[in-house]
C-alpha cells in the first residue's frame, strides 16, 4: 500500500513538473530515466549479503559513504530498481566490473533501495524540518541581484506577494530570460573550466594563439584586415572581440542550451561548437543555420578610425568545422566542451601523461568522481612495484588506471595543444595501445571498427555515454549548488560520522538529488537546477532550530560577494559601479580569481578586504548621493521620497514632522533596496540610521554656522569628486558632462552630505557585502 | 573595539557556545616576534637540477637514450659545494646563448655561497604521490588528505591570528582551514588608498574632517557602524551567518594600519633596488610579491606569507625550462633577504622552499621530465649554521630509509616523509607546542633535521 501510495505521488509529481514552466512544484521527484513502476522493493536478503560482501567497504554499512565510495543516499541512480540495477551491472564494483549482474545487481539494488532510499523520494525540496525560510520577497530580491543583477519589479515583487512560491517561480523565469542570467550562469560554469583564463583582459591573444596557425591560418584576420598603423584602434577593438569569442566558445555551449530551453546536456554532445561573427572569421565554419543571419546592432560595438562595426559580439551561433585542417580531411568532429581547443589546453597533456590529467578532469568535472578517492592506498614510495607496464600490470596502478584510461585512450588524436590528429601508424601522431586500456567508459569499450565505428570520434562516443550517466547530474547539480550557495555540497561523513553529520548529508543528498532529477526530467533544462536549489532551503534559511538540526553550519546561502558580484549590485542599486574594480589586481586583492594562477575565491574577509569594502562605501557613496538627486524622484534608486530641501528643521529651528516621515520613509526603502531588509517605521535599526542622519546634519549646520572656526573651513560646495557634475559608466567611469542645468554642486542645506553619510554606513553593512 | 571586549560581549550574549569558526580557534597574541615566508616553486621542481645533483650517471639506461639514460645532463663539479651542500653544473643544453649560461650559474653560485651558512638543505624527501594537487597539499601542511591547514597559516593562527592580514598568500597551497584569514595583496599602490577610508584631497575627507579631527564626521559612521554589528550579533538566528558577522566583527575590531605599510613599501621600493639585486628585469613578480610581504612584516601586519612562482612542470625541454627558472627562483630568494635584511626582519624570518614534488630521474623523448615523488626542500634559518645537508636520496635518485638523528642512509631507520619535515618545522619556528598541534597532529617520529 505504501509502495502504491509513493508510485501515485510519483506520478502526481511528474506532471506536476511537466507543468513547470508555469508553477512551481518543490514535490518534483520524478526519476530521470523514467519508472517502469518498480520503485521502492522489499527487503531483500540476498540484496543484504551481495551488497555487504561487496559494496559495503566502500559505500559503507548504513549507505553514507566514504572517502573511497559516494554516498548511496538518494544517489543519482537510485531511482528505480532497474536503472539501479543496470548502473550496477555495468559500473560496479569499481575494482571488479562485471562481478555484480542479473539477479546479483536486482538484488543489491532491491536492498539499496529499501535500506537507504524508502524515505526520501517523496521528499519536498522547498522545506527541511527545523528551518525557517525567509519571506518570499526577501527571496526575490537575493535572486534577483544575483541571476539578474538588478532588483526585482514592483510587479514582480506584487506577483510573489499575491501568488506564493508560484508567483516566486514565475517571477524566477522571467530573471532567468535575461542576458544578465546567462553572464552569471556562465561565470558559475568558469569557477569550475576556468577558460576565462585565456580572455583578453588577461593574456594578449590568449585564446587565438592556442589554435594551430595551419589549422586556422585566419585566426588573426583583423591583422590583414586592418593592417595599417592608422587601423590600430579598430584592430585592437575587433582584436579583443575576436579573441573573447574564442576563450569563451565552451561557455557559450552551456548559454545556448539554457537559452534556447536545449538540454544541458549539448555540454558534452553537441555535434557543433558556438562562434559569433568575429570567431567565425577565424574558424571558417559551418553554420549550422547559414540562412539566419549573425545579429547586428543599431549601436557600433567597435567605432574607430572610420570603421564601425555592429556585430552583436553575444550572438553565438551553432556551427561545425568541416574545412580542412593540416592533418585531417573535412575537419573535425564536435563533442561539446570536450572537443573545445580551450577545454583541451588549459587541460593540457604530454607524451608520457597520455590524457590522464584529462581524464582525472572528466571525471571530477562531469562525472562527480575523484580519480584520486578510488583506490585509497597508493604505492608505498609512489614509485611501483618496478612492473615493467605498471599501470596494466601492477594492481596497486591497475585498480586507478583501469577507471581513469580508457577515458584518457579516448582523448587519443588531440595532442598536447588540442590539435585534432588522428593516430595511426603513419600519422605524427602515434598512440602506442598496447600498454594502456582501450577506450571507454564504465566498463564499456568505444567500438571502434566497421560503418558504425567511432574510431575517428571517440569524444562524441564519450560525450554520449557521459550524457546518459546519472553522474552527469550529480556533477552538474554540484556546479549549481556551489555557485549558487557558495560553499560546496557536504562531503559524506563516512561509517564514522556522526548521527548529527549523517542526518544533514542525507538531507542536503535527498533535496539535490531530487532537483537534479526533476532537472534531468525536464528535458536537462538547467534553469530547472537553478531554480529548484533557489527554492530550497539551503537558500532560503532565515533561521533554524539547533535542536532539531544539529549539524546546521551548512544551512543557509549568504556568502561574502565576490568582486563582480559587488559590483554588480553596485550598478543595481546604486546605478553604476566602482571604477577601481576594473583593474584584475585589486579585484583579485578583494578576493577574487584570474581563473590563471588564482583560481579560488576568498570567501572570508581580512583586514584589507574589510579596508578595500570602506574605501569602496566612502568613495560610492560619495559620487552616487548628488548623482541620485539629479534624477526625477521617481527615477532615483536611492531617494525617492526626499530632496535636498527635505530637512528635519525648518528655518526657525522647529521640528517639521512631515519632513521627518518623509526622511524615515526614504531610509526605509534605502534599507530594503541595499540591505534587503524590511524594517517597520518605528522600528529601532531604522530610528539608529536616522539618528546618524541627524548627527551628521545638525553637525553640519554647525559647520556652516560658524565656518571661520575650522580648519579646513567647512562650505556649501560639495567635495569636487562627490558633485554631481558628470555621467557615469557602468563601470564606474565619468562619461561626458551633465548638462548645466542638471548639476548639483553645492549643498547649502548639508542634507546632502548627511545622506552621504548615511549611505556610506549602509554600503559597508554586513548585508550589503554579503548577500 | 579589541578582541577583549568583543569575547565578553559574546559571553554576554550567551553566544560563545554557538561560535563554530572563528574565535575558538584564535589566540590571542601579541605583535609577532618572527615571521615565516614560504616560497612554492609551483608545478613540481627538480632537486637533481638544484641542491641533489646526480651528475651523469647512467642510472636508467634501459627506460632513456638521452644522456645515456642520466639523471642530469651535465657532470658533477665539485667546485659547486659550501660545506656539505652540493648544488648542479649548468648544463650547455639550458641555451645557446653564452650569457643566459652565465647568468644562471652565477645565479647559482651566488645564492649557495651567500646564503649556505644559514641554509638547510633537506633531500630524498618521499611525497607518495605524483599528483600535483597531492603534493601541493602533503608537502606544505605534512598530510595528503584534505583539511590541514598549510604550514603558513598554521604558523600565523598560532602566533598572530588576529592581525588583519595575518596570512599573506600569493597563491600554492594555502588552506587555512578557517583559522586566519587569507590576505592578497598584489597592488602596492592600491594598498597606499586603503590606508584611509575617508581621505580625499590631500588630508581633506569625502566627509568632512578637521586638520586637528576635533570634528570627523567619518567617526560617526564608525561608530554607529560597530554599534550595528553588535546588534546583528545578537539578533542573528542562522549559525552560518552569526558565524560570519563574527568575523566580520574580530576583523573590524583589529585597527589595519595600512598606513604603516604604504610607508614601509615605499621605502622598500626606494632603498632595496630590484635591478641591482642581481639582475635587472629578472624575476619581477617575486621579487614584486617580497616587497609588499616584507612591508607587511615590517609594519606589524601579517606574520606569515606564500610567495609562489611558477613554470617547473617541465614535460618538455627540461634543462632550457628548469635551469633559468631555478635561477629565477634564487634570485627572487635573494631580493627577499634584502628586502628583509633592510627591513630589520632578516634574523627574525624564517624562509622555506619547496615544490609538489621532484621529477624523474632521467630525461623522456621529448627531452623533459615528468613527475617523481621524491623531492628536497630548503630552509634559510637565522640561527643556522653551517651548509648542512639533512637526508639523502639515493645515487639513482630514490627515497631510502634514513637514521632519524644524522639523517644519513640507515637500513633500520625510516623514510622521510612531507609530515616529518613539517612536524620538524613546526618545532623550529616554536609552534609545535601551540594548542592547534593537538587539532592538527602529524603524529609521526621525530627526525632532528634542525638539531
Amino acid at each position: 500500500m505504501k509502495q502504491t501510495f509513493r508510485l501515485v505521488l510519483l506520478l502526481a509529481l511528474g506532471l506536476a513538473l511537466a507543468g513547470c514552466k508555469s508553477e512551481y512544484s518543490g514535490n518534483v521527484g520524478g526519476a530521470s530515466n523514467g519508472g517502469n513502476g518498480n520503485l521502492i522493493g522489499n527487503y531483500n536478503p540476498e540484496g543484504q549479503r551481495q551488497y555487504e560482501r561487496q559494496c559495503a567497504s566502500c559505500h559503507g554499512v548504513d549507505g553514507n559513504g566514504t572517502p573511497i565510495g559516494s554516498s548511496l543516499v538518494a544517489c543519482a541512480t537510485c531511482s528505480t530498481i532497474s536503472v539501479l540495477a543496470d548502473e550496477i551491472s555495468r559500473t560496479m564494483p569499481i575494482g571488479n566490473v562485471g562481478s555484480c549482474s542479473g539477479s546479483c545487481a536486482t538484488d543489491t539494488a532491491e536492498y539499496i533501495l529499501y535500506a537507504f532510499n524508502g524515505y526520501n523520494l517523496d521528499a519536498a525540496t522547498t522545506t527541511l524540518e527545523g528551518v525557517t525560510n525567509s519571506e518570499l520577497t526577501v527571496t526575490l530580491r537575493s535572486a534577483a541581484l544575483m541571476l539578474a543583477g538588478r532588483l526585482p519589479t514592483s510587479n514582480e515583487i506584487a506577483m510573489v506577494e499575491n501568488n506564493g512560491e508560484s508567483g516566486l517561480s514565475l517571477a524566477l523565469n522571467q530573471l532567468m530570460n535575461e542576458e544578465s542570467f546567462y553572464q552569471w550562469l556562465m561565470e558559475v560554469f568558469n569557477e569550475q573550466l576556468l577558460t576565462d583564463k585565456y580572455l583578453s583582459s588577461n593574456q594578449y591573444e590568449g585564446g587565438i594563439n592556442l589554435l594551430d596557425q595551419e589549422d586556422y591560418p585566419k585566426r588573426k584576420w583583423y591583422n590583414d584586415a586592418y593592417p595599417a598603423d592608422e587601423q590600430s584602434n579598430i584592430r585592437s577593438c575587433v582584436r579583443t572581440l575576436t579573441n573573447d569569442a574564442v576563450a569563451r566558445e565552451p561557455l557559450e555551449l552551456v548559454r545556448y542550451a539554457a537559452q534556447n530551453s536545449l538540454p544541458h546536456t549539448l555540454y558534452m554532445n553537441a555535434d557543433f561548437m558556438m562562434v559569433n561573427w568575429y570567431s567565425q572569421q577565424v574558424y571558417e565554419a559551418t553554420l549550422v543555420d547559414a540562412t539566419t543571419p549573425f545579429k547586428q546592432r543599431a549601436e557600433p560595438v567597435c567605432d574607430a578610425d572610420g570603421v564601425k562595426m555592429y556585430y552583436d559580439p553575444n550572438d553565438f551561433r551553432p556551427a561545425r568545422v568541416t574545412k580542412n585542417l593540416e592533418y585531417e580531411m573535412g575537419g573535425m568532429p564536435h563533442a561539446g566542451v570536450l572537443t573545445s581547443p580551450m577545454f583541451l589546453n588549459r587541460y593540457p597533456t604530454t607524451f608520457t601523461n597520455r590524457n590522464r590529467h584529462r581524464s582525472r578532469i572528466v571525471f571530477d568535472y562531469f562525472l562527480d568522481t575523484d580519480i584520486l578517492k578510488i583506490t585509497g592506498e597508493r604505492p608505498g614510495d609512489g614509485i611501483g612495484s618496478g612492473t615493467a607496464n605498471p599501470t596494466l600490470l601492477d594492481p596497486a596502478c591497475y585498480a586507478c588506471h583501469q577507471v581513469m584510461d580508457p577515458v584518457s585512450s579516448a582523448f587519443q588524436h588531440y595532442d598536447d595543444r588540442g590539435q585534432y590528429i588522428v593516430t595511426g601508424s603513419t600519422s605524427r601522431n602515434r598512440w602506442d595501445s598496447s600498454d594502456i586500456e582501450p577506450a571507454g567508459l564504465a566498463g564499456k569499450t568505444i567500438p571502434l571498427s566497421g560503418s558504425s565505428g567511432y574510431f575517428r570520434n571517440m569524444l562524441q562516443w564519450l560525450g554520449k555515454e557521459i550524457a546518459n550517466d546519472p553522474r552527469f547530474i550529480r556533477a552538474t547539480m554540484r556546479t549549481l549548488y556551489t555557485g549558487i550557495i557558495g560553499q560546496e555540497p557536504l562531503e559524506s561523513p563516512g561509517e564514522q560520522g556522526s548521527d548529527a553529520d549523517k542526518v544533514a548529508y542525507n538531507s542536503q543528498r535527498a533535496v539535490i538529488n531530487t532537483i537534479g532529477q526533476s532537472m534531468a526530467a525536464n528535458g536537462w533544462n538547467i534553469k530547472t537546477g537553478v531554480k529548484g536549489i533557489i527554492m530550497s532551503p539551503y537558500y532560503r534559511a532565515r533561521a533554524l532550530d539547533a535542536g532539531k538540526l544539529v549539524a546546521n553550519e551548512h544551512i543557509g546561502a549568504t556568502q561574502f560577494l565576490s568582486p563582480e558580484q559587488m559590483q554588480r549590485k553596485l550598478q543595481a542599486t546604486l546605478g553604476f559601479g566602482w571604477d577601481k574594480f576594473r583593474d584584475e589586481n585589486n579585484r583579485i586583492m578583494y578576493g577574487g580569481m584570474d581563473s590563471d594562477s588564482i583560481t579560488e575565491r576568498i570567501r572570508e574577509p581580512s583586514g584589507l578586504t574589510i579596508a578595500i569594502q570602506q574605501r569602496m562605501a566612502t568613495e560610492m557613496a560619495c559620487r552616487a548621493t548628488a548623482y541620485d538627486f539629479t534624477r526625477s524622484a521617481a527615477e532615483r534608486k536611492l531617494f525617492r521620497y526626499v530632496d535636498p530641501t527635505t530637512t528635519p528643521l525648518n528655518s526657525e529651528g522647529e521640528l517639521n514632522a512631515s519632513a521627518v516621515s518623509m526622511i524615515k520613509h526614504n531610509l526605509q526603502h534605502l534599507h530594503w533596496s541595499l540591505l534587503g531588509e524590511k524594517l517597520d517605521i518605528n522600528s529601532s535599526e531604522l530610528q539608529a540610521s536616522y539618528d546618524l542622519y541627524y548627527q551628521v546634519w545638525s553637525q553640519g549646520q554647525q559647520l556652516l554656522a560658524n565656518y571661520r572656526n575650522y580648519d579646513p573651513r567647512p562650505s556649501t560646495s560639495l567635495e569636487w569628486e562627490c558633485r554631481a557634475r558628470w555621467y557615469r559608466t557602468a563601470e564606474g567611469r565619468t562619461d561626458g558632462d551633465l548638462p548645466e542645468a542638471m548639476r548639483i554642486e553645492k549643498d547649502d542645506n548639508y542634507s546632502i552630505r548627511a545622506w552621504t553619510a548615511v549611505i556610506t554606513y549602509l554600503l559597508s553593512d554586513y548585508r550589503f557585502t554579503y548577500e | 573595539m579589541k578582541r577583549r571586549h568583543f569575547l565578553q560581549l559574546m559571553a554576554a550574549t550567551g553566544m560563545t557556545a554557538q561560535m563554530p569558526l572563528w574565535t575558538p580557534k584564535a589566540h590571542a597574541a601579541p605583535a609577532p616576534d618572527q615571521f615565516l615566508v614560504v616560497v612554492n616553486a609551483s608545478g613540481g621542481w627538480d632537486p637533481t637540477s638544484l641542491c641533489d645533483p646526480k651528475g651523469l650517471n647512467s642510472a636508467y639506461e634501459d627506460q632513456s637514450d638521452r644522456h645515456l639514460g642520466s639523471t642530469n645532463s651535465v657532470e658533477l663539479d665539485p667546485a659547486k659545494a659550501f660545506g656539505n651542500i652540493r648544488w648542479s653544473a649548468i648544463p650547455s643544453y639550458v641555451s645557446n646563448d653564452e650569457t643566459v649560461l652565465l647568468r644562471v650559474e652565477n645565479q647559482f653560485d651566488q645564492f649557495f655561497n651567500t646564503y649556505g651558512n644559514r641554509l638547510t638543505v633537506i633531500n630524498g624527501i618521499d611525497t607518495g604521490t605524483n599528483n600535483h594537487d597531492t603534493g601541493n597539499r602533503v608537502i606544505w601542511s605534512g598530510k595528503e588528505e584534505i583539511g590541514y591547514p598549510s604550514l603558513a597559516a598554521y604558523f600565523a593562527a598560532a602566533t598572530s591570528p588576529t592581525l588583519p592580514m595575518a596570512f599573506i598568500s600569493n597563491g600554492g597551497y594555502d588552506f587555512t582551514d578557517s583559522l586566519v584569514a587569507r590576505a592578497r595583496a598584489s597592488n602596492a599602490n592600491f594598498i597606499n588608498e586603503l590606508a584611509d577610508p575617508n581621505r580625499y584631497s590631500g588630508d581633506r575627507g569625502f566627509l568632512f574632517r578637521t586638520s586637528d579631527r576635533s570634528v570627523d564626521q567619518y567617526s560617526a559612521i564608525v561608530a554607529a557602524q560597530n554599534a550595528r554589528l553588535q546588534r546583528q550579533l545578537q539578533q542573528e538566528g542562522l549559525p552560518l551567518r552569526r558565524q560570519q558577522l563574527s568575523q566580520l566583527f574580530s576583523v573590524r575590531s583589529e585597527d589595519s594600519n595600512l598606513g604603516l605599510l604604504s610607508v614601509s613599501l615605499a621605502d622598500i621600493k626606494a632603498n632595496v633596488s630590484r635591478d641591482s639585486h642581481w639582475n635587472p628585469n629578472r624575476s619581477n613578480s617575486l621579487k614584486s610579491q617580497a616587497e609588499v610581504v616584507t612591508a607587511a612584516f615590517q609594519s606589524g601586519l601579517a606574520a606569515a606569507a606564500n610567495l609562489n612562482i611558477g613554470g617547473f612542470d617541465t614535460h618538455g625541454n627540461h634543462d632550457a625550462s628548469a635551469y633559468p627558472q631555478l635561477g629565477d627562483l634564487l634570485e627572487g630568494l635573494h631580493f627577499l633577504q634584502a628586502a628583509l635584511q633592510y627591513a630589520g626582519i632578516a634574523n627574525r624570518t624564517t624562509v622555506v622552499v619547496g615544490s609538489d614534488f621532484g621529477r624523474t630521474p632521467y630525461y623522456n623523448s621529448g627531452n623533459g621530465k615528468d613527475h617523481w615523488p621524491v623531492t628536497s626542500m630548503m630552509v634559510l634559518h637565522p640561527h643556522s649554521t653551517g651548509g648542512k645537508v639533512f637526508g639523502a636520496s639515493t645515487s639513482d635518485y630514490r627515497a631510502q630509509t634514513l637514521n632519524r638523528s644524522t639523517g644519513l642512509p640507515d637500513a633500520s631507520g625510516d623514510t622521510l616523509t612531507p609530515a616529518h619535515v613539517n612536524q620538524a618545522l613546526r618545532r623550529l619556528l616554536g609552534v609545535d607546542q601551540s594548542p592547534l598541534n593537538g587539532n592538527y597532529p602529524l603524529r609521526v617520529n621525530d627526525f632532528d633535521i634542525f638539531a
